[in-house]
């Protein structure tokens, strides 16, 4: 069986009548790529701050690598690579300067400092950038460099605090590459988002969160399937007869049938054939359609279903 | 000693503004060193002046009695070519030509047409002696108006008008006589301002990046303990305080040559002052100020405490309480002391008084770092209640 990394158990954050945390337990074992997602001001971020014991909270404990986390706990803090949401860097030094102060924080040997920040330079691929300063950056590599100043100790344990947040699709997928990169190498992993598509792509397991408390945790399959919807059928239709809507609904495996902007969306439970079916019924009354498309459920249909709201606000 | 060597990097980057400072209170320096050379003489001003006299009679005599009573009299001959080259070449700085019938017109009581000039265009001391004689004229008149003879009132008119203003200038300088040269004096004076600006602008901006959030944070998620870090800290910001302070004392070594103890006192004094000024700089470095934000709070304070304190202007010219205020402040009392060493603004050497002022300027300095440290606190502790 796998190590615990990460133990949290009963924690309890407020912030004055606000609770932030509200009883939330976690468990992380060692090599996961552990997804933390939620809409803003869910709590992961607050979640992250405790576990660094950036922050102060009211009840509960928080063990990593078996120890207890506290502010003075060194040695624990030696193991975990923090990337924070904002860019933390120093506008006065370089490139190399900034990679090589913070894995100095944590490394002091000289000759091995200067093997990991080489390393460290390498993996985000910043070798032509070395003796650049941030500001001549663009967004996508300055979110490398935070990176970069982030892992450069190679820690056992990285946090990852919205790592992508306004970053370009072509940088987000190198991030995204880089971190199973870490996964791969050894390193535990916890990933904060609200974007779920990534999650979904990197995390090996997830723990959905809102207003301060866990909903749900499993793999993406797992949270998947705790839920009623298995597929969304969606056909672009001009005009859709009341008796043929009927029909539809009266299918043994769609559960909720809507219409609106001349598109039927059908979602169904269980049945290998909704789509078939669907099809036929429309032919039978020839109900002409447009595109049709059937889809599997995702991340945002799991939160939707077990809170009644979308995991995101529209971009 | 990472965060050591990145403060060193960060001061770099702020070198600019420390020597523009440096060089500015340099140029000012030599200026007042110029300047404070000579600066014990004062005599009255006689203007140069010429009187051609083509009346010849004994009113147009008194007159002249008049003019050169407060004049340096300079013989021309009536000669326009003589006049001329005399004026050009600054001989005289006005030629006054007295009319034929200037005594009779006088009795008469008319007073128009009297004289003739010729000077230099724009010349202020002309219109000065126009305007004096333009008194006496009308002292003249107005005593013959009151029934006095024409002699009577031209006497009178020139006691009157001659009455001057007992002029006095005050030397704030070397009264306990230091065996230094005057500017000494001024040099440690000044440096109550420019160093307390010195230390805010480099000091300041270099401790608000290190504190900047985000970098604070990654660096409390560090493995690095805080006692550390504030060490490294501590221990670049004592060797960029102790540099400023040397660099100064080198220069007024160099410059002053005559090093007696009163110097070493000085230096001393220096010394303790910019530790105080180097807690005001900790304390300002807590507020999340930008560097517009820094220039201006080092313009404020440097500036407001040195002329509440008596920096640029002597202690001894400024109201009772403008002193009451200035007390609550280093500079006062770091001026106070500078003041006694070197005979400046009616200070005279105490050494009691001497390290009163040591004392009380060491106890701010105990005042503004405590300050310092409990707004850091204050500041890690909101921190850990407040972030998310």
């Amino acid at each position: 069986m796998a190590e615990t990394v990460v133990k949290i158990d009963n924690l309890v954050k407020r912030y004055k009548e606000l609770i932030a945390l509200d009883h939330f337990d976690l468990e992380i074992k060692k090599g996961e790529v552990f997804g933390l997602l939620g809409p803003n001001g869910s709590g992961k971020t607050t979640t992250i701050n405790c576990l660094l014991s950036l922050l102060a909270y009211d009840k509960g404990d928080i063990e990593i690598f078996g120890e207890k986390m506290s502010p003075v706990n060194y040695g624990v803090k030696k193991r975990i690579g923090v990337i924070m949401q904002n860019v933390a860097v120093f506008d006065e030094l370089t490139v190399y300067e900034n990679i090589d102060y913070f894995c100095g924080l944590y490394i002091t040997d000289k000759a091995t400092r200067k093997k990991y920040v080489d390393d460290a330079i390498a993996f985000v691929g910043l070798e032509d950038f070395v003796k650049f300063h941030p500001k001549k950056l663009s967004g996508g590599l300055l979110r490398r460099l935070n990176i970069a100043c982030g892992i450069a100790h190679k820690p056992e344990l990285i946090i990852l605090d919205e790592p992508t947040v306004a970053v370009d699709p072509q940088s987000r997928n190198k991030i995204l590459e880089g971190i199973l990169q870490l996964n791969r190498e050894g390193a535990t992993i916890i990933y904060t988002s609200h974007y779920m598509e990534e999650v979904e792509q990197i995390c090996t397991r997830i723990a959905i969160m809102d207003k301060g408390s866990k909903i749900a945790e499993g793999t993406t399959e797992e949270l998947k399937r705790m839920i009623k919807n298995t597929e969304t059928i969606t056909a672009e239709i001009l005009q859709l007869p009341e008796n043929v809507r009927e029909q539809i609904e009266a299918l043994e495996h769609v559960y909720n049938v809507s219409y609106a902007d001349n598109k039927l969306v059908a979602r169904c439970t269980g049945g290998r054939h909704n789509l078939i079916e669907i099809l036929k019924i429309l032919q039978e009354n020839q109900v002409g359609f447009g595109s049709v498309y059937s889809e599997q459920p995702t991340l945002n249909d799991v939160f939707l279903e077990i809170t009644g709201k979308a995991l995101r606000d529209k971009e | 000693m990472q965060v050591f060597k990145t403060f060193m990097k960060i001061l770099k980057t702020r070198l600019t503004s420390a020597i523009l400072y440096l060089v500015i209170f340099m140029v000012i320096a030599v200026i007042m060193a110029d300047t404070a050379k000579d600066n014990n003489d004062y005599e009255d001003y006689k203007m140069s002046i010429s009187v051609i006299d083509r009346d010849n009679s004994a009113e147009s005599k008194r007159l002249q009695d008049f003019i050169f009573s407060g004049s340096k009299k300079v013989e021309l001959a009536d000669d326009t070519d003589e006049v001329t080259d005399a004026v050009y070449y600054g001989r005289s700085g006005y030629v006054l030509y007295i009319n034929k019938g200037f005594g009779d017109k006088i009795n008469a009581g008319d007073f128009d047409g009297l004289f003739e000039n010729f000077k230099m265009p724009s010349s202020y001391g002309g219109q000065l002696f126009e305007s004096r004689l333009d008194s006496y004229l009308s002292s003249v008149k107005a005593y013959m108006t009151a029934g006095e003879s024409t002699e009577n009132a031209m006497e009178l008119a020139q006691t009157a008008v001659s009455q001057q203003v007992k002029a006095e200038l005050k030397n704030f300088n070397n009264k306990g006589g230091t065996g230094m040269p005057a500017i000494f004096g001024y040099y440690f004076q000044y440096l109550a301002y420019v160093m307390l600006s010195m230390l805010i602008v480099t000091l300041c901006p270099v401790i608000l990046t290190l504190n900047r959030k985000g970098v604070r944070e990654r660096t409390m998620c560090s493995s690095l303990t805080s006692a550390n870090y504030s060490r490294q800290t501590a221990l670049g910001a004592s060797i960029l305080v102790f540099s400023i302070w040397l660099l100064f004392m080198i220069v007024a070594i160099i410059w002053g040559k005559t090093l007696n103890v009163k110097f070493w006192l000085a230096c001393l004094n220096s010394f303790v002052y910019i530790i105080a000024a180097a807690g005001i700089a900790m304390i300002i470095a807590q507020f999340d100020l930008s560097d517009n934000g820094i220039t201006a709070i080092s313009n404020i304070i440097g500036l407001g405490m040195s002329f509440l304190c008596g920096v640029f202007v002597p202690q001894e010219l400024l109201t009772g309480g403008v002193l009451a205020v200035g007390r609550l402040f280093p500079a006062y009392w770091y001026t106070k002391a500078n003041n006694m060493l070197f005979g400046m603004s009616g200070g005279v050497f105490s050494t009691k008084e001497y390290l009163i002022c040591i004392g009380i300027e060491a106890l701010f300095a105990v005042a503004f770092f405590a300050v310092a440290a409990l707004l850091v606190k204050q500041k890690r502790e909101g921190d850990v209640n407040s972030l998310a």
